[in-house]
């Protein structure tokens, strides 16, 4: 205490005797000084500021293998593009701002490949990257205002059809010149879709905040040609996935809402859209299917229901035996390697950290597991 | 990053004894604060306050402003203009309670403030309660308290204030107040007006070619009006009633991963506050009764049609209090206080919802609280400190709260007091009635988050002689286990729901050092505080989590604040330094913000024109353009200028 006491009484002499000197402009001038000296101490590059991370491997080949979308923390976070090589086992973490220097945005959705192009959907921050799948290089943006996006479907070379969570419409966008067409408007939540021969069939659902009265869960029936809503058909609440088998039926699995819970799996005619079978999930508190995927030749259904489930399209009741029980996990995404015949379920642990990929094959067995990004979500082969 | 702060601190040190030579020889008359005359309660704990001078050098600063240059809070700021939250010795934004003269006002829906709508100007003392020391009034406080506090002058007279700023971001801040009375009616109204644009540019990184970006949709319209009345019946008892009503309307700015955001917030709040006291020479009885009625509103459009979709939530919070305060005198060496809360909330929100016919319904809760304690005085050297809380939330009994402390003066002479300080105590923090109701995941059987707290302390000061030195070294180290933390957490699918996952072990030393050196015309004040907290999730969700022994998120291990000032007649100069350490941005620490340093400069003119006098602040923030961000992608601003003319009537 006592040298802090005489380094100030040290000072206060000092500048006792500067007054008498009168030097004050000689103060002034070492202060300029000084203060012109901290300025290039206390200076940082914008860079710092933002959010950092030791962004891992990044292998830079990414013509094999397949794609892990991470979503991301909603508005403050930042979405993320993993690539698992199943050949040589190696895993790329970041590897859209590895390549490219700079952030997807938050809530990546998903991402669809195309024509040698990867169009990654960015829900929150409204548009849609497109990079080259193969060295994930950036190749622009679509940018819709005030939309959430979700899914993408390419109808052509030309055009693709873009599903929407809180908008109540669909988008047309132009492939070519990667911009916005139209807007179709819809009575709710579009999500997933599937193209047989002309048609595009897209689910229409219902946030669990949406008390209005008109508009229900349906499966829309468009025409591919003219982007008009030809017909729809009433499916229990929550329609989320839509897939094709292999005898040309439509599957839709309803996740039953958040609190009527009634879900459901539902197998329809396209042509007539005929309802021609319904497998009700129990009401039990946790029931809660997602992710319908199928198999290579469409003759298996894969979904998450706490655990992962197989279903046989011919099957006459559900599959009550799961294939690959959670076991302390929460599969929050599923996917299916048609070329390797494996199973791809993720695990987002509290969804503030690296979430976690296992790998199965077919009869449920473990292959391996490897750390991703924040909330792994869909797998893209 | 030490060696700068000593360089700047030195540097600053010298700017202020340089420019100090520009005063005149009008003499500077010293305010005089008039200390109670009773015994401060709960000696033995930390508390702090902001000086009254420093209120007035922080006239338009908002709550949160404040509290990040003068206490070791850390203050989350969601971007300019935006949400401000405490982090509190390592905990959550609910864990800090915020008083105004003794009434909560942390919403009973998120448990938290918002500390940027709060105006400086609105209050004339704050105080802050660190840990357990917020025991005294009331639960939940696991990091601590903030108070506002109103005071009295029982005087005849006549103030008029009127002030008004304006900063390069466009924002102007205009503030008013008026105080008159005499010895047996007291009156004071307050106004202030904000029109804030928050514009600045930055620089994009995490955009393609790193564009530079203007932050637009942040603008803010706040007002507020506030009206105390206070009594004298008689010679011992004050009745005093106030009224605050505010209002703020603002944009919600984006993050840095798009240019707009069509969303925005309003804030609305009336709080009415009627209180009676009874003050002797042996007791103290005070019993207040209050009103606030908080009313938030969101909106934001989801698409393009010519009247868009929106999403729209609205929340009324009605909330009735009535406290009772009873304080005696047993004798000099002892002192009882005992009292109780009692506190009904009940919230119409359209997050509230029925769960089986998912109609809109009310949440209400009720809360019974009493407690009794004791602060006695066995030796001169000694003070002894003991408290009981016991709470029941909606009947039900939560943990009984008792907390012991001790001061002992360990060493004097003539020069300096050295005493030391020892304390636990056990509390807990009920959850929130979003974490209860939250329609459809709200939880109702969550427990409440509660733990054990220890503190101790050295503190070294000068004895207060006509000296013209005055210094204090004050060293408090902690620790801390909060079990049943609540977070939010998908239970199935994207649904997120509330859940006591973690066991939070925070631990920290605290350490801070005042000077004053007063002589003549001169003053020169030191201060700096340097707080080291380290708040870790002890229990792991699964076997994959990797957020154990992990730093919480938005939580700085380090931080420091600082200033130096001086004054010499009419000119103040006053160099404040901030500086924080790394913060994680996810559990697992795979993302992480830098440290960031923030000088600001403030120099001030008083001019004397008669009985009244006209001030002048002149205040760079930022001065060294340090690019930083307080949440992850959220942008902050560079160096902003900002002047500020106020008027004092009958000063």
């Amino acid at each position: 205490m006592s040298s802090v006491v005489k380094v100030f009484q040290f000072l206060l002499m000092q500048y006792k005797v500067l007054i008498k000197k009168n030097v004050s402009m000689k103060i002034l001038k070492c202060l300029f000084f000084s203060l012109l000296s901290l300025l290039v101490l206390a200076c940082n590059e914008p860079e710092e500021a933002a959010p950092q991370a030791d962004l891992g491997f990044a292998s830079g080949k990414y013509q094999q293998g397949i794609f892990i979308t991470n979503e991301g923390n909603f508005d403050w976070g930042h979405g993320t593009i993993s690539h698992f090589n199943p050949e040589t086992g190696e895993v790329s973490n970041n590897i859209f701002k590895q390549k490219n220097g700079f952030e997807l945005g938050n809530v990546v959705q998903s991402m669809t490949l195309h024509k040698d192009k990867g169009y990654v959907v960015v829900n929150n921050s409204a548009r849609i990257e497109i990079v080259n799948p193969a060295t994930m290089e950036w190749q622009g943006r679509i940018h819709i205002p005030k939309s959430s996006p979700r899914y993408l479907l390419p109808l052509s070379n030309k055009k693709a059809y873009v599903t929407d969570l809180y908008a109540d419409r669909f988008y047309v966008i132009d492939l070519q010149k990667d911009s916005l067409i139209k807007e179709i408007p819809t009575t709710g939540w579009t999500e997933k879709m599937t193209q047989l021969d002309k048609w595009v069939f897209m689910t229409q659902t219902r946030t669990v905040f949406d008390n209005r009265k008109e508009g229900g869960e349906l499966l829309l029936k468009i025409d591919g040609a003219t982007d008009q809503v030809v017909d729809s058909v009433a499916l229990p609440k929550g329609p989320m996935d839509v897939v094709l088998d292999a005898r040309n039926k439509l599957w839709v699995l309803c996740n039953g809402g958040l609190i009527e819970r009634t879900p459901a799996l539902v197998k329809i005619n396209p042509y007539t859209l005929e309802i021609e079978k319904q497998f009700d999930f129990g009401n039990d508190a946790g029931t809660y299917p997602s992710r319908l995927r199928m198999n290579d030749n469409g003759t298996k259904l894969y979904y998450l229901n706490h655990h992962i489930y197989e279903q046989d399209i011919d099957a006459d009741t559900l599959n009550q035996e799961p294939l690959v029980p959670a076991n302390g996990r929460l599969f929050y995404g599923l996917g299916f390697d048609t070329q390797l015949q494996q199973v791809y379920a993720c695990d987002a642990i509290d969804y503030v950290q690296q979430g976690w990929v296992f790998r199965f094959d077919l009869l449920g067995v473990k292959i391996d597991s490897f750390k991703v990004g924040v909330i792994p979500g869909e797998f893209v082969f | 990053m030490k060696k700068l702060i000593n360089t700047l601190l030195l540097v600053s040190g010298f700017i202020t004894w340089g420019m100090a030579q520009e005063t005149d020889s009008t003499f500077y008359l010293q305010e005089v604060t008039v200390k109670e005359n009773r015994i401060p309660p709960r000696v033995s704990f930390k508390n702090t306050s902001i000086e009254k001078e420093q209120l007035r050098e922080n006239l338009t600063a908002s709550l949160g402003e404040i509290l990040a240059l003068k206490t070791p809070i850390f203050i989350k700021n969601y971007g300019a203009g935006g949400t401000a939250t405490p982090s509190f010795r390592g905990t959550g934004a609910s864990h800090t309670q915020v008083y105004w003269n003794g009434i909560n006002l942390n919403s009973p829906m998120l448990g938290q403030v918002d500390l940027s709508l709060f105006p400086v100007a609105f209050t004339d003392e704050i105080e802050v309660n660190y840990g357990a020391a917020s025991l005294l009034y009331g639960t939940g406080g696991l990091g601590g308290a903030i108070q506002m506090n109103s005071k009295v002058a029982w005087k005849k007279q006549f103030q008029l204030m009127a002030s008004q700023s304006v900063n390069s971001m466009e924002n102007h801040i205009s503030n008013a107040s008026l105080t008159f009375g005499n010895s047996k009616l007291q009156s004071t109204t307050k106004a202030f007006y904000k029109k804030a644009n928050n514009r600045f540019d930055f620089v994009n990184t995490i955009q393609p070619g790193q564009p530079t970006w203007t932050n637009k949709h942040a603008q803010q319209q706040q007002h507020g009006f506030l009206q105390e009345l206070s009594a004298k019946l008689g010679k011992k008892q004050t009745l005093g009633i106030k009224a605050w009503y505010q209002q703020s309307k603002r944009d919600l700015a984006p993050s840095m991963d798009k240019k707009e955001e069509f969303a925005w917030q309003g804030d609305e709040s009336l709080r009415l506050l009627a209180e009676w006291q009874l003050n002797d020479s042996k007791k103290n009885l005070s019993l207040k009764g209050a009103y606030i009625h908080d009313k938030l509103e969101y909106e934001k459009e989801l698409n393009n049609a010519a009247q868009p979709k929106t999403s729209y939530s609205l929340s009324n919070g009605h909330i009735y209090k009535l406290n009772g305060i009873a304080n005696f005198k047993i004798s000099n060496q002892l002192y009882l206080n005992s009292g109780f809360k009692w506190d009904y909330d009940e919230i119409s929100s359209t997050s509230y919802k029925d769960l089986d016919s998912g109609e809109k319904t009310n949440a209400h809760q009720n809360t019974f609280d009493l407690y009794t304690s004791a602060e006695w005085l066995p030796v001169p050297s000694l003070s002894i400190s003991l408290l009981f809380r016991q709470q029941w939330l909606d009947s039900e009994r939560k943990p009984f709260l008792p907390s012991l402390g001790m001061k002992y003066a360990l060493w004097t002479n003539a020069t300096f007091i050295l005493s030391a300080k020892a304390n636990l105590s056990r509390n807990f923090h009920a959850p929130t009635l979003n974490d209860r109701y939250w329609y459809p995941v709200g939880n109702p059987q969550l427990k409440p988050e509660e733990g054990w707290t220890g503190e101790g302390g050295l503190q070294l000061q000068t004895a207060s002689t006509h000296r013209p030195w005055h210094a204090s070294y004050e060293l408090t180290a902690f620790n801390s286990v909060i079990h049943n933390w609540i977070i939010w957490k998908p239970a199935i699918s994207n649904l997120w729901r509330p859940e006591n996952l973690r066991e939070v072990h925070s631990q920290g030393i605290e350490q801070v050092l005042k000077i004053r050196y007063q002589q003549n015309n001169w003053r020169l004040d030191f201060f700096a505080s340097a707080s080291v907290v380290k708040s870790e999730n002890q229990k792991p969700y699964d076997d994959l989590d990797d957020s154990v022994d992990k730093q919480l998120l938005y939580t700085p291990v380090s931080s420091f604040q600082g200033y130096i000032k001086v004054k010499h007649k009419q000119n103040t100069l006053i160099a404040e330094q901030t500086a924080y350490g790394k913060r994680y941005t996810q559990n697992d620490g795979s993302e992480w913000l830098n440290p960031y340093y923030l000088t600001n400069l403030v120099y001030g003119r008083e001019f004397s024109l008669g009985k009244h006098l006209l001030s002048l602040q002149a205040r760079i923030n930022n001065l060294f353009g340090y690019h930083y961000q307080s949440i992850a992608r959220k942008p902050m601003p560079n160096r902003v200028y900002q002047l500020r003319l106020t008027f004092h009537m009958n000063e």
